[in-house]
């Protein structure tokens, strides 16, 4: 798999384990023979302890032994996603979604929780084009973002998304449920609705609030980037942290704050946004 | 707490980008990311370790003549946070003895 300026391999003793994580990541693969891309930098291996136990290894070392076949793959999982995302030394790393219309592209941040997936999925589902829901480097002058694109962790099968997307639910076929996850892959969601790359045109940072009153806000370039810093996971391998990238990201992008309850509102603003 | 006779600078290793006004500080150390908003910027900005707190309040109400009073309570708030957050340093004003607080 790559990602910005890294590759990540996994081998598997057992093939049967392949079969859900090549679902999950099978958008994520690197062409070997792209000579343009970076030498292997990370590798990890799942071999068979015993007849029940299976150990996840990165080099020598153990990440994890487990009879439990759902957190293995949880695990592996994780660990590729730290992978890639932590040790580019060349891109902004964000912990976000990324989108596009045409070639405009749509960077959704928040933490965990505040309903990235949910909401990439609902855009996918209208006819934004999908790029990640995990990570999303942009390069150091702004000028492109690059997605992660493993399928869509839907951590909570919510109402919202029962109603807004019932296909997701019947797409069994696209869909892998691991420890109550279910990773959903966009293309089935919506045909060629995958895209690797774009151009950054704004940046969101959404919350859903049950109680809060709904809306949307433009972003000074100080507050956008006060909201971006945090999001940053590779900041340690960068120059400075990477604080004036960022800032710098900040001046040429507009960014927006959402507080929304209803998942067809906060589509509809962003779509707005995003779609010239 | 912050006398009026304080000179407040820049902490080192803070980095400051100014943004259409506002700014936003960045501790190297720390990794603590502050939004100042345009009256804070302006305050950060008077901060050179040169003024004293009260020479920073009259540069202030000079280009702000009616709101002298609330200038005063918001530079010292202002460099009292950012003081407690490590953004800035503070030296007093006894001659020929600076001291960091």
């Amino acid at each position: 798999m790559s990602f910005a300026d890294r590759v990540v391999s996994v081998t598997f003793d057992d093939a049967s384990l392949a079969v859900p994580i090549s679902r999950i990541l099978r958008h994520c693969s690197v062409d070997i023979s792209d000579t343009s891309r970076p030498a292997q930098e990370s590798t990890f291996q799942v071999v068979t302890a015993d007849s029940s136990t299976r150990r996840l290894l990165s080099g020598d070392e153990v990440i994890t032994e487990t009879v439990n076949v759902a957190d293995l793959i949880e695990r592996l999982i994780y660990a590729v996603t730290v992978a890639l995302g932590t040790s580019s030394h060349s891109s902004l790393v964000f912990h976000a979604a990324g989108l596009a219309s045409s070639d405009r592209g749509l960077l959704l941040c928040g933490e965990s929780g505040c309903g990235k997936s949910t909401l990439t999925t609902t855009l996918v589902d209208v006819g934004l084009d999908f790029l990640s829901d995990e990570l999303v480097a942009i390069s150091t002058d702004g000028a492109q973002m690059e997605g992660f694109p493993r399928a869509i962790a839907l951590k909570d099968v919510s109402p919202f998304v029962n109603r807004i997307c019932p296909r997701v639910l019947r797409l069994r076929t696209a869909t892998t449920t691991i420890g109550g996850v279910i990773y959903l892959d966009p293309d089935a969601l919506r045909s060629s609705s995958l895209r690797r790359r774009a151009t950054p045109a704004a940046l969101a940072f959404p919350r859903y609030s049950a109680v809060d009153s709904p809306k949307i806000r433009s972003l000074s370039p100080a507050e956008t980037a006060f909201l971006l810093l945090p999001r940053l996971v590779n900041s340690q391998n960068l120059l400075g942290h990477g604080f004036r990238a960022v800032t710098s990201l900040a001046r040429r992008v507009p960014g927006f704050r959402l507080v929304y309850r209803d998942l067809a509102q906060a589509s509809g603003w962003l779509t707005q946004i995003i779609i010239p | 707490m912050i006398d009026d006779g304080d000179r407040p600078r820049p902490a080192p290793d803070v980095e400051i980008d100014v943004l259409d006004g506002e700014a936003v500080v960045f501790h190297l150390a720390t990794l603590q990311i502050l939004h100042l908003n345009r009256s804070a910027a302006l305050i950060w900005h008077l901060c050179n370790g040169r003024r004293t707190v009260t020479e920073i309040c009259s540069v202030l109400a000079d280009a702000y003549p009616d709101e002298a009073t609330q200038i005063a309570l918001d530079v010292a708030r202002t460099v009292r946070v950012l003081q407690e957050k490590g953004a800035l340093v503070v030296a007093s004003k006894e001659a020929g003895d600076s001291v960091i607080r």
